[in-house]
């Protein structure tokens, strides 16, 4: 199942009007939503593999690798099975 | 009037990654582009009605309509530097949306509607490459192919319906259409990289030979099963609803382009004593 505040906050760190704030401060960023601390460590580690089966939505888990610098190739072959 | 109607794939591979692909095949895919653009041209329509996708900009999960009509005099253009398009605005036509806004609304498809609208790759990479991004106000109707529930396959059609309603009889100008978006793909999970050569070759088919039938059995379990990127395909399917009895014509159908990920689809249609050859003469000669 898709996680509503997971994919809200990936919108926002990677879409949306916080992607300069959590590039300047990750952590602290993160600390305004409410997850649970092993998500919050998958997100800033760039842990696409476990994003995507924790059921976030594949778009934003491939913009969150884009802001980690994860190239289009790579990130093809950092999910594939 | 309809004056014309072309579909195309939006990949932002053409104009980010277009090296990840032969040369043949990026030369093939711009040339289909500029003769959409030529036939575009030609028709001189007043208004280009694009049904299109976007890509976590105006849609959310915090708010996720199934279909959104820009009612705007210009659209922004969302900057995506990583694949090199113009900046700047892209402008519409306030009367014809506003018209259109209020002929479904009575046929009984509600359009979500805003003024602030802005475009990512999914609508300016194929204006762009088509040239027509300054000539012709865009009016856009994006279709949530992102965050479910997806607005309904049928819906879709009526939607189209109801478009090619309003610019045949609603409508004293003349129209053109636009599709853009799939065919087969995925964006983010593990099969990004791949298409469904058999979903293609069935898509494909049903839209030359306007089995409407076909295309009307669709299912979202299809759609899931080519990948997820190939929702996109609602576009298609509003646009083929809106012209019955057209014909359809592949200006480029590339099945599957290694590097890019995906297949290369370029359409146009034509009304049966309107044929407009030059696309396909262009491509092809």
């Amino acid at each position: 199942m898709p996680d509503a505040t997971l994919d809200l906050c990936l919108v926002d760190i990677c879409r949306g009007p916080r992607t300069a704030e959590f590039e300047a401060n990750p952590e602290a960023t993160l600390a305004g939503y409410d997850l649970p601390a092993d998500v919050r460590r998958e997100v800033l580690s760039g842990d696409v593999r476990a994003l995507l089966a924790r059921g976030a939505h594949p778009m934003l888990v491939m913009y969150l690798a884009r802001h980690r610098g994860l190239s289009g190739p790579s990130y093809v072959a950092e999910v594939a099975p | 009037m309809i004056a014309t109607a072309v579909a195309t794939v939006h990949t932002p591979h053409i104009t980010g990654m277009a090296d990840l692909a032969p040369s043949a095949v990026q030369a093939k895919t711009r040339a289909g582009f500029a003769a959409l653009g030529r036939a575009l041209r030609e028709a001189e329509p007043d208004v280009l009605v694009a049904f299109t996708s976007e890509h976590v900009v105006n849609i959310t999960p915090r708010c996720a309509p199934p279909f959104l009509l820009g009612t705007g005099p210009s659209h922004r253009i969302y900057d995506e530097p990583l694949f090199h398009l113009p900046t700047g605005r892209v402008s519409s036509h306030p009367e014809f949306a506003q018209g259109l806004l209020a002929a479904c609304g009575q046929s009984g498809v509600d359009l979500a509607h805003s003024t602030d609208l802005a475009l990512d790759h999914g609508t300016v990479l194929p204006l762009h490459l088509m040239g027509v991004l300054d000539d012709i106000p865009v009016v856009v109707v994006i279709i949530n192919s992102l965050f479910r529930p997806l607005p309904d396959l049928g819906r879709c059609w009526a939607l189209g319906q109801v478009v090619g309603e309003y610019a045949r009889d609603g409508w004293p100008g003349r129209v053109a259409l636009l599709a853009t978006g799939g065919i087969s793909h995925s964006v983010g999970d593990a099969r990004m990289g791949s298409v469904d050569v058999e979903f293609d070759r069935r898509f494909v088919t049903a839209l030359r030979s306007g089995d409407d039938e076909e295309l009307r059995r669709l299912t979202d379990g299809d759609l899931d099963a080519a990948g997820n990127g190939t929702h996109e395909v609602r576009n298609w399917l509003a646009l083929r609803a809106a012209v019955p009895g057209w014909r359809a014509e592949a200006v480029v159908a590339e099945p599957l382009v290694e590097g890019w990920g995906t297949g290369v689809y370029q359409f146009q249609w034509a009304a049966p004593t309107d044929v407009t050859a030059s696309a396909r003469e262009a491509v092809h000669a």
